[in-house]
């Protein structure tokens, strides 16, 4: 009965792709959509079957590594401002708010800026990205840490177990998916900042490459680099959720 | 037993958990009375709460039949809307929604029944006075102490006037004093409305103070061992307990159920 | 203690709390403006490339009303597609909560959605559509609309099952189990996909304002840096950023102010 289920999971939404993509083709035939508005799912898939090579795969390597670094740089970074500052009220009470703003402030805002800086390079697309998800983790984070139980702290205290060792026993624990939370949105984010940051700064990467596409009127080419990079987003995502069903036993 | 209002003939329930089954129910026959006030006793496990849930229509038997005020559960389809509001259930944990407040909460059976009017209206403030709630009916609970939240769940349960109640040991969480109090008052309000009650609880004294006829039951898998009538030439109310009939009906429940766990033991 | 002075300790309380919370991170920033103007004063660095906090509080007065309209795009583009990827996001969760098969089918389209990076999209859609605001608002509900849905979701499935119980004793229909349990009981779930999604809305808004079109706070930040105007493209994120802690903010005192009846739950 369970495997009943796993298998229809699968098979529905694999269904529901497949159905929108016959009649995504069907209508470009049937409304004669020109090629430079919408073109076929298999001109799609053609371009990106002779470009991936060429074109697709090295701006790939470009876009996985601008967002992988990013990411890696702000889990951690995110994570131990969160624990630091959550220590102490008065830190909390200093930082979340500037965190917050940090947070709702869109980092694409800066990339002109950071363009007449710093110049043109890889390195102003990573800090971008570290710029825009690390605010989301560490104030997720925060609010994990700060909401532990009265009960749960004292039955610590009544063990006599210190600060550091009740931060990682059970306030960690208990942060857990709010930690995730965090951790989800700063995936979805770094993918899309990435992408943005690609189109403003050049140099490589899918972002990149959907612009140049589209502006020479390869929109196979362009939709075909906008898939991977749709893929991309969605394995990180999943991959992350994946940690958390592993983690977050208890939901 | 002449016409039961509840009868519930060889029913058995399993449950399908991830691992395996789970016999909870064998073989359960019981009968109850219109207007009766019957206890269920027995050690946690024993199946008590998955009978009450049963009669209610909150999960279906694997099979046996179910039958109440004449009619027959069909074990595939839910039951009316008609026969739900003749039933009342109330649980062991008093189960308030905390955003509405004490009178929304008491209220809420009637939204779902579809019952409105001022005999319903007048009902409510008849019993919030009667467990000496009227102050506390715009309260939310978070700040109801446990016996008043109890209470509150109690008169819930009986807001819309059901013939039959099934209580889900109610009184469990609540201190001695508490308990007995609401004892009484249970009894009181038993008297005044004439309702079929079926009581769980794993107290064998509050079941010999309020009940007229107790089933014990035993557990892995539940089954009924013994059906015991409790007859006092005396009222019902706290001086009871002092009674050496009282503690003979207890002792002998308490090695009922004290004979069953040895041999399980063996 | 009597009624009054209880009234009146506790408004102390609240004054006190005020300060509390406030002065932080206000002396937090403070210090952050205060080391960017020294650290730009000391080394000479030139408005062209950086603009000192000085420069930014004259640019703010100066240009206000040329960047006017600018701001009202953004403002109404961002919020008009905010709400309707809640109404979308609330009303297909409560779709797929009732209906399993739905959930299965969509669930994985619905993530993916708000992974294309529709940004990238925003140039070419504009010369088939125009360069009109509808584009824009297009791509914030398609990229805001999963966070809220998700979460929505999320927090359906994981009613409280005792409090199910009591509906499923009452035998309420999927209707009435709805609005008396499972959406009060989801509140905290449903506002954390809100302001999720507030985030998105932002970040999607003002990055196809840079991509393509030319109205709007994220246009004219591209515009003034191509001049070299770094003061205004400054005051423009400080526009940016003032929509997003209001937006944010009003989010969380909506929040506050549906939940306080049952804090301590």
């Amino acid at each position: 009965m369970k495997t009943k289920a796993k298998v229809f999971d699968f098979l529905a939404p694999t269904a529901v792709i497949l159905i929108l993509l016959i009649v995504w083709q069907m209508s470009c035939i049937i409304f004669n959509i020109s090629f430079h508005l919408l073109p076929k799912p298999t001109e799609i898939f053609l371009a990106l079957n002779n470009n991936f090579i060429s074109v697709i795969y090295p701006d790939m390597l470009v876009s996985l590594t601008v967002m992988l670094l990013g990411y890696l740089i702000a889990v951690p970074l995110g994570f131990v401002i969160a624990a630091i500052s959550s220590q102490f009220k008065l830190a909390v009470r200093m930082i979340t708010p500037v965190l917050i703003i940090l947070m709702v402030t869109p980092m694409a805002t800066l990339v002109p800026e950071f363009k007449l800086f710093w110049g043109v390079s890889q390195s102003v697309k990573i800090l971008v990205v570290i710029l825009q998800c690390t605010p989301v983790i560490a104030v997720n984070s925060i609010t994990g840490f700060t909401h532990v139980s009265p009960d749960k702290q004292n039955l610590m205290k009544a063990l006599g177990c210190g600060k550091w060792e009740t931060f990682f026993r059970v306030t960690i624990p208990n942060a857990m998916p709010q930690i995730f939370t965090g951790l989800k949105l700063g995936c979805i984010l770094c993918t899309i900042a990435a992408m943005s940051a690609d189109l403003s700064v050049g140099q490589g990467g899918l972002g990149y490459r959907i612009a140049v596409s589209s502006s020479m009127s390869a929109t196979d080419t362009a939709y075909a680099a906008i898939l991977v990079a749709a893929v991309i987003g969605v394995l990180l995502y999943s991959l992350v959720s994946k940690i958390e069903s592993k983690v977050v036993t208890w939901k | 037993m002449e016409n039961p209002i509840i009868s519930i003939k060889n029913v058995n329930k399993t449950f399908d958990t991830r691992k395996h089954k789970i016999q909870a129910l064998q073989d359960i026959n019981m009968e109850f009375g219109k207007g009766e006030l019957v206890s269920i006793v027995g050690p946690s496990g024993c199946g008590k709460s998955t009978i009450i849930r049963l009669i209610d229509d909150i999960i279906k038997p694997t099979d046996g039949t179910i039958t109440v005020d004449g009619l027959t559960y069909d074990n595939n389809k839910p039951i009316s809307k008609e026969m739900i509001r003749k039933l009342g259930f109330i649980f062991q944990i008093s189960n308030l929604y905390p955003w509405l407040t004490v009178r929304e909460n008491v209220l809420l059976p009637l939204k779902i029944h579809g019952l409105s009017g001022s005999e319903y209206e007048a009902n409510m403030e008849h019993l919030l006075k009667y467990v000496d709630m009227e102050k506390y009916a715009d309260v939310y609970p978070a700040e109801l102490s446990g016996g008043m939240s109890q209470k509150a769940g109690v008169i819930r349960g009986m807001i819309h006037k059901p013939q039959m109640l099934m209580m889900d040991e109610p009184f469990g969480a609540l201190d001695e004093n508490t308990r007995e109090t609401l004892n009484i008052e249970l009894l009181k309000i038993w008297k005044e409305t004439g309702m079929t009650i079926i009581f769980i609880t794993h107290n064998v004294e509050e079941a010999v103070l309020i009940s007229q006829r107790v089933y014990v039951m035993s557990s892995h898998p539940g089954r009924v061992t013994a059906e015991l009538k409790i007859e006092f030439d005396k009222p019902r109310d706290l001086d009871l307990i002092t009674d050496l009939k009282f503690a003979e009906y207890c002792t002998k429940i308490e090695n009922l159920i004290g004979r069953i766990e040895l041999a399980q033991i063996k | 203690m009597t009624e009054e002075t209880k009234v009146r300790f506790n408004k102390t309380i609240t004054i006190t709390n005020l300060l509390g919370t406030v002065i932080p991170p206000i002396s937090l920033i403070a210090a952050l403006i205060l080391v960017w103007q020294y650290t730009c004063t000391k080394n000479n660095i030139p408005i062209w490339l950086l603009a000192k906090p000085t420069d930014i509080s004259k640019a703010l007065s100066k240009s206000f009303s040329l960047i006017l309209p600018n701001l009202w795009v953004t403002y109404t583009n961002i919020l008009i597609g905010f709400v309707i990827s809640v109404i979308i996001g609330l009303v297909l969760a409560i779709l797929i909560a009732s209906f399993k098969t739905l959930g299965s089918a969509l669930t994985p389209l619905i993530v993916a959605m708000c992974c294309i990076p529709m940004v990238t999209l925003v140039p070419m859609l504009m010369l088939i559509f125009g360069l009109g605001n509808n584009v824009k608002i297009i791509t914030i509900v398609i990229q805001a609309f999963p966070l809220v849905n998700m979460n929505a979701v999320v927090a359906f499935m994981n009613t409280d099952p005792t409090r199910l119980e009591l509906m499923q004793s009452l035998k309420a229909n999927k209707f009435q189990q709805f609005r008396f349990c499972i959406l009060p009981d989801s509140l905290s779930g449903i506002f954390t996909g809100i302001k999720l999604a507030s985030i998105m809305s932002m970040i999607a808004g003002v990055s196809a304002e840079m991509t393509g079109g030319n109205t709007g706070l994220g246009n004219r930040i591209s515009y003034f840096i191509q001049f070299s105007k770094t003061a205004e493209a400054m005051s423009c994120v400080i526009y940016i950023a003032i929509l997003g802690i209001l937006l944010y903010g009003g989010i969380s005192l909506l929040e506050n102010k549906m939940i306080k009846n049952f804090q301590r739950q």
